[in-house]
């Protein structure tokens, strides 16, 4: 009884002190070095040449993709807010491939953005190229 | 004698009010540990573009083009080509889907000639990495 009451108190002796700093540091590091950021993806067809859609015999549409998010579409000059409305007016089937032509200053984010509302109107074939094919 | 029990009472004091801070902290510890994600130092400087894709995924190794058209792989910069190579050399084929972790800034001019040379490869599918968009469509 004697013993063990001696080895607590040897026990209880052992200071907290640097095992909270340790704690502590560890801490700061995992709050500074991790990521709570949910990843999601769109996924695009790579066209089979550079200058030639793989999308067959069927149906077709290019948009061409300007700086800014503007548009030309058949013939019609849009902004790319305007474009989910635009292919509700016209109701194309879901096989259609669409052709993303992008001017070279065109970033990334738009063609994602035109891709987000190609996908939410039922047109998820889509290929990338550049204006110029 | 007196003074010197007076002192240890009171660091040992000390030491148990110090207990749920500690405990409180190792849980905070284990919760950024399980929860969080890490990510490569590079890939902090490639910002992928927003979304708002439902299909979510888990962060993989992917090919990774920064805003400047640079591609990493594995920390390290490299050509389509270069990536092929190396994958063949471990014994991986080269795959027909591939995951590219692109800035949002990356301009069309870089991403089509990368797109070519990955056609070349067989890639014939790219899903790229987004995150969540703060606007709904």
């Amino acid at each position: 009884m004697h013993l063990q009451s001696h080895h607590r108190k040897a026990l209880r002796r052992i200071s907290l002190t640097p095992l909270a700093d340790l704690v502590f540091i560890l801490l700061v590091f995992f709050i500074l070095e991790t990521s709570f950021t949910e990843y999601r993806e769109v996924a695009f067809r790579v066209p089979d040449e550079p200058s030639k859609a793989s999308h067959g015999e069927g149906e077709s549409l290019t948009i061409q993709v300007f700086p800014g998010g503007k548009l030309w579409v058949e013939g019609e000059s849009l902004a790319l807010a305007d474009l989910s409305s635009w292919l509700l007016r016209r109701q194309f089937s879901e096989d259609t491939v669409v052709l993303l032509k992008a001017a070279d200053s065109v970033p990334l984010q738009i063609l994602v953005e035109a891709m987000d509302r190609l996908r939410a109107q039922s047109l998820p074939r889509v290929q990338i190229q550049a204006l110029g094919d | 004698m007196f003074n010197l029990g007076g002192e240890h009472d009171k660091k040992k004091q000390s030491d148990d009010n110090m207990l749920p801070v500690i405990n409180m902290t190792f849980l905070l510890l284990l919760f950024f540990i399980v929860v969080g994600n890490f990510s490569e130092t590079y890939m902090k400087e490639i910002a992928p573009p927003d979304s708002s894709s439902e299909i979510l995924i888990q962060p993989a190794e992917a090919l990774s083009l920064s805003a400047d058209g640079q591609l990493w792989w594995r920390d390290e910069t490299t050509t389509p080509v270069n990536w092929a190579t190396q994958l063949q050399a471990e014994g991986l084929p080269v795959p027909s889907r591939i995951s590219l972790r692109a800035d949002g800034q990356t301009p069309a001019a870089l991403i089509i000639p990368l797109l070519d040379e990955l056609r070349l490869l067989k890639v014939t599918r790219v899903a790229l990495v987004t995150v969540t968009s703060p606007e709904q469509y």
